[in-house]
């Protein structure tokens, strides 16, 4: 393509060409390939476009569009305004303010095992419930209790024990507390507990039992046990009142006791099992010489002593 | 259309989509290929248009709609690649076939269609619009806002580009 060839091409391109200037032109070598090219570029043409239909299209499109628009603008950014003010609030509160109480509870017939956060291990006994703030566990180790539980605690900073009957206070140490009705009991398994009951303060040692039955202390009572019994799925007994067995009998089994000719105050010591009722109605039953009738559907058990 | 009239009244709306937008497809399709979805570039433009209806007089919506188009495309570009892909309808004029020349005749269809993806966007637009719609420079220099010079210039390029890619029959 020479420089004379340029300017024909651009002004056949551009269709200035006048007639004598095409005619020669079209004698050209290039022009037959360029025609050529040119004739077939035009199979390229862009489809059909219909303007009615994607008019239409536009006017669904910026009608959606100012609808979603106005919601996004009236409702949506205030309300995540809100929502993240009251999300600081609520994280400072947690943050700060709030110490939450954690509190672990066992039905009838149930027991459970759990760690404090210092990885003190509690057994927790049957219808028992142990309460501790999570907030500065380890500067502050104080729970509540309600029934019965065995502790071994780690070692650290003064640990107690709050029940209605006293406080317990220990430093390292395996102990086992049990607040009923007018019974209130700790054994010490290990190390040295101290008992605040009132204005009077026990210490007991390595296998002493302290224990209040109806307002009456009874001190000088031991234990060979390592760890609570309960904890091997069986009561143990010594020198307990009766009616506390039978109490310790119902919550074990969820049952209701019924006695009949029975003393109630009249100390018994023994132990039954948790995994069989019958077995351990025997247990309690046959040592005082009493019989027994129990109704598995109404969950309910009569004790009495045959009147001779 | 009276001088007061802007492109927020539903009615001119109306009357400048008819008038551009299939021009504007015509532009987009050719510079950019179908798989860029020309249909849609045209709402977009249109939408943003009517957004800002107010400060566009009817007179410059064409520019509008072309620049716009054509930024929109450009950003959509930089984010992936560009795949062209041009219809191709047989063309017409091509009776006593025999098996050899329909054969050479594909082979040139499929060179020139490749050579024509190969083209820059801008040249290519500028050559199709010339060489399909027969648009005179002049025009093609005002819907891109260049020289006509330029425009010149991009139509003879592309076309000496074809003809070294495609070569003779």
């Amino acid at each position: 393509m020479n420089v004379n060839n340029k300017e024909y091409i651009e002004k056949w391109l551009n269709g200035t060409l006048s007639n004598e200037e095409r005619v020669l032109f079209e004698k050209t070598e290039a022009y037959a390939t360029l025609a050529k090219l040119s004739e077939s570029v035009k199979s390229f043409e862009a489809p059909e476009y219909n303007v009615q239909y994607e008019y239409a299209r536009l006017q669904s499109k910026i009608n959606s569009k100012t609808k979603v628009q106005h919601i996004s603008f009236s409702w949506i950014k205030p309300i995540l305004r809100v929502a993240a003010i009251l999300t600081v609030f609520v994280g400072v509160y947690f943050y700060f303010i709030s110490n939450p109480i954690v509190s672990i509870s066992t039905l009838a017939a149930e027991s459970t095992k759990f760690y404090l956060p210092d990885s003190s291990q509690v057994n927790l006994n049957a219808a028992s419930t142990l309460e501790y703030h999570k907030k500065n566990w380890n500067d502050n180790r104080l729970v509540s209790l309600k029934g019965e539980a065995y502790f071994k605690v780690a070692k650290g900073a003064r640990f107690d024990v709050e029940t209605v009957d006293g406080i317990v206070s220990v430093l390292g140490t395996e102990f086992n507390v049990k607040t009923r009705d007018g019974y209130f009991e700790v054994v010490c398994y290990e190390g040295l507990v101290q008992v605040k009951n009132g204005t009077a303060l026990i210490k007991l040692e390595r296998g002493k039992v302290f224990r209040i039955v109806k307002g009456t202390v009874a001190t000088e009572l031991n234990t060979r046990e390592t760890s609570p019994a309960w904890m091997r799925k069986e009561s143990a007994f010594e020198s307990v009142p009766f009616a506390e067995v039978l109490s310790e009998f119902e919550r074990q089994y969820n049952v209701t006791i019924t006695t009949k000719n029975v003393d109630g105050d009249q100390l018994f010591t023994g132990r039954f099992a948790h995994t069989s009722i019958s077995l351990a109605l025997k247990s309690i039953s046959i040592p005082l010489d009493l019989t027994y009738v129990i109704d598995e559907t109404k969950k309910t058990v009569v004790l009495s002593r045959e009147t001779k | 259309m009276k001088p007061a009239e802007n492109v927020c009244e539903p009615s001119v709306f109306q009357t400048v989509f008819e008038k551009h937008s299939q021009e504007l497809y015509k532009f987009l399709y050719y510079k950019y290929g179908k798989d860029n979805n020309p249909e849609d570039l045209v709402q977009d433009a249109f939408i943003k248009l009517w957004n800002n209806c107010k400060k566009v007089l009817p007179e410059k919506a064409r520019a509008f709609l072309f620049t716009v188009a054509n930024n929109q495309m450009l950003n959509e570009l930089a984010k992936r690649k560009t795949a062209i892909n041009y219809s191709r309808e047989k063309p017409k004029g091509f009776t006593s076939e025999s098996p050899q020349f329909i054969l050479e005749e594909n082979e040139y269809m499929n060179r020139l269609q490749r050579a024509i993806e190969e083209l820059s966007p801008e040249q290519r637009a500028a050559f199709l619009l010339n060489r399909i719609e027969d648009k005179k420079h002049k025009e093609i220099a005002e819907l891109l806002g260049i020289s006509q010079k330029a425009v010149e210039k991009r139509i003879y390029t592309a076309l000496r580009i074809l003809k070294e890619k495609v070569g003779n029959l």
